[in-house]
């Protein structure tokens, strides 16, 4: 119990001392995980709208596995991605192993079926009624398409919450393709970890309330632009 | 020639057939409405002839030109208003304009047009009022407003007052009168009400067991439809 209390203490003193090492590592995390998620976002928004207005065969099957895929564990991603990128692997002569890009493109990959599905789930609330609306008043299907996109942006902006707090969570892939490298490719997750491993539990509680702390900053602001800018 | 023609349209959902081989014609300034019991297809045909569902089989000619749901020109010239119309996010200034923006119309003509139909929809005060927090029988008053603001040629309402109070329901009677006497437009209405399709149609379609049968008589109408519930 002290020891949680010792880290409870020791986290706020290194937020308020603002700890270079420990901001570096936060920024870190927050445009790593920032970056997969809007990545993620250009990708899978349009594939979630093409999935739900689009007669697609074995549609239904795709979304199962889309379903299935929210579950997908992060070490699997880790382990595909390391295959791909290792000097042997396909992709090794772009040298992004034990790089913060291969960890975006990591976090990207886990966070996709998130977006996508909750994409569709939100579409499915009232995206044909907006759809068809903006077709029955001379909408062009692109004009009817950005139409339902501006009806459900908040929506949007939620689901890719919790994109970003699955994100930023995760661990194994980050440790995988990452390499947890002091300065370079260590994320407030892997310094857990590390951290840990090593018996430092106080900075490892310090840590974590930091992590929460990070994502509650940006859910905070979220909501807050949400509320100044429109409607649930 | 007739503003809309439609030929041999057959429409089936899963395996039941809603319309078989309806054949119809409206004239321009035609004021039209369709008579039938619930689940007889006259949401299913208003919304062929909006161009928003294709048909199984059958032609939908608009101003001699053969028609579907990619023909843009041709939607753009017929406005759609279902039962209950969806509203924007955004004030009722936002909705209006929102039609003749995708027209590609001018800030100034805009708001000279928006005025216009506010007046028209005697709703003068409402430009800023949140769309989405109307009462129902002022939505469907602005979604009329929003449909006709960019002059189309034909006008499609279902069953356009059958969540109103009486009052609400006269205004939008009176609105649908004033738009084919004023401006010219055509309109086709659905609904339960024979009161209302006599006070108001010329011409009168029953749909029954999937066929049409159109009728300039409303008695020769109401009878069939009579005959139809049997």
């Amino acid at each position: 119990m002290q020891e949680i209390f010792k880290g409870i203490i020791k986290g706020f003193e290194l937020i308020i001392s603002l700890d270079r090492e420990i901001i570096e590592i936060s920024w870190r995390s927050l445009w790593i995980s920032g970056l997969a998620c809007f990545i993620s976002c250009i990708f899978c928004i349009p594939i979630g709208f093409i999935l739900y207005f689009y007669k697609i065969p074995a549609k239904g099957l795709f979304l199962n596995v889309i379903q299935t895929l929210y579950a997908l564990p992060t070490v699997l991603v880790g382990l595909f991605l390391f295959l791909l990128l290792s000097k042997e692997g396909p992709l090794g002569e772009l040298n992004l192993l034990f790089t913060p890009w291969a960890m975006v493109i990591g976090q990207a990959i886990i966070v996709s079926p998130i977006i996508i599905g909750l994409t569709i789930s939100t579409l499915s609330n009232l995206g044909k009624e907006v759809y068809e609306t903006a077709l029955s008043i001379g909408g062009s299907e692109f004009q009817a398409l950005l139409q339902v996109l501006r009806e459900v942006r908040f929506s949007l902006i939620s689901s890719l919450l919790l994109g970003f707090g699955r994100a930023i969570s995760e661990v194994g892939c980050a440790i995988m393709v990452g390499g947890n490298i002091r300065g370079y490719t260590r994320v407030l997750t892997t310094a857990i970890s590390l951290e840990t491993g090593k018996g430092n539990l106080e900075l490892s509680i310090a840590l974590g309330i930091i992590l929460l702390a990070v994502a509650l900053i940006v859910n905070v602001l979220l909501n807050l632009f949400q509320g100044r800018y429109g409607w649930r | 020639m007739a503003l809309m023609e439609l030929k041999k349209i057959s429409q089936v959902y899963g395996k039941k057939k809603v319309l078989e081989d309806v054949n119809l014609k409206l004239e321009k300034r035609q004021l039209i409405t369709v008579l039938g019991p619930t689940g007889s297809g006259k949401t299913t045909l208003l919304r062929i002839m909006a161009l928003l569902d294709l048909p199984w089989e059958g032609e939908v000619i608009f101003m001699g030109k053969s028609v579907n749901t990619k023909s843009l020109w041709a939607r753009r010239l017929i406005g759609f208003v279902s039962h209950k119309p969806f509203m924007f996010k955004g004030n009722v200034y936002y909705n209006l304009s929102l039609p003749l923006r995708w027209r590609g119309f001018k800030k100034g003509e805009i708001e000279k047009k928006v005025s216009w139909v506010l007046e028209l929809l005697d709703l003068k005060d409402y430009e800023q009022k949140e769309a989405t927090e109307l009462s129902a029988g002022e939505a469907q008053k602005i979604a009329i407003g929003r449909a006709i603001i960019s002059d189309p040629e034909l006008l499609i309402l279902d069953e356009p007052t059958a969540n109103l109070d009486p009052y609400s329901t006269k205004k939008v009677e009176e609105l649908i009168r004033r738009l084919v006497k004023e401006k010219g437009i055509s309109v086709i209405f659905s609904t339960h009400s024979f009161e209302q399709a006599k006070r108001l149609a010329d011409s009168f379609v029953v749909l029954g067991k999937g066929k049409a049968f159109p009728f300039t008589s409303f008695e020769e109408a109401h009878e069939l439809f009579l005959e139809v519930l049997k």
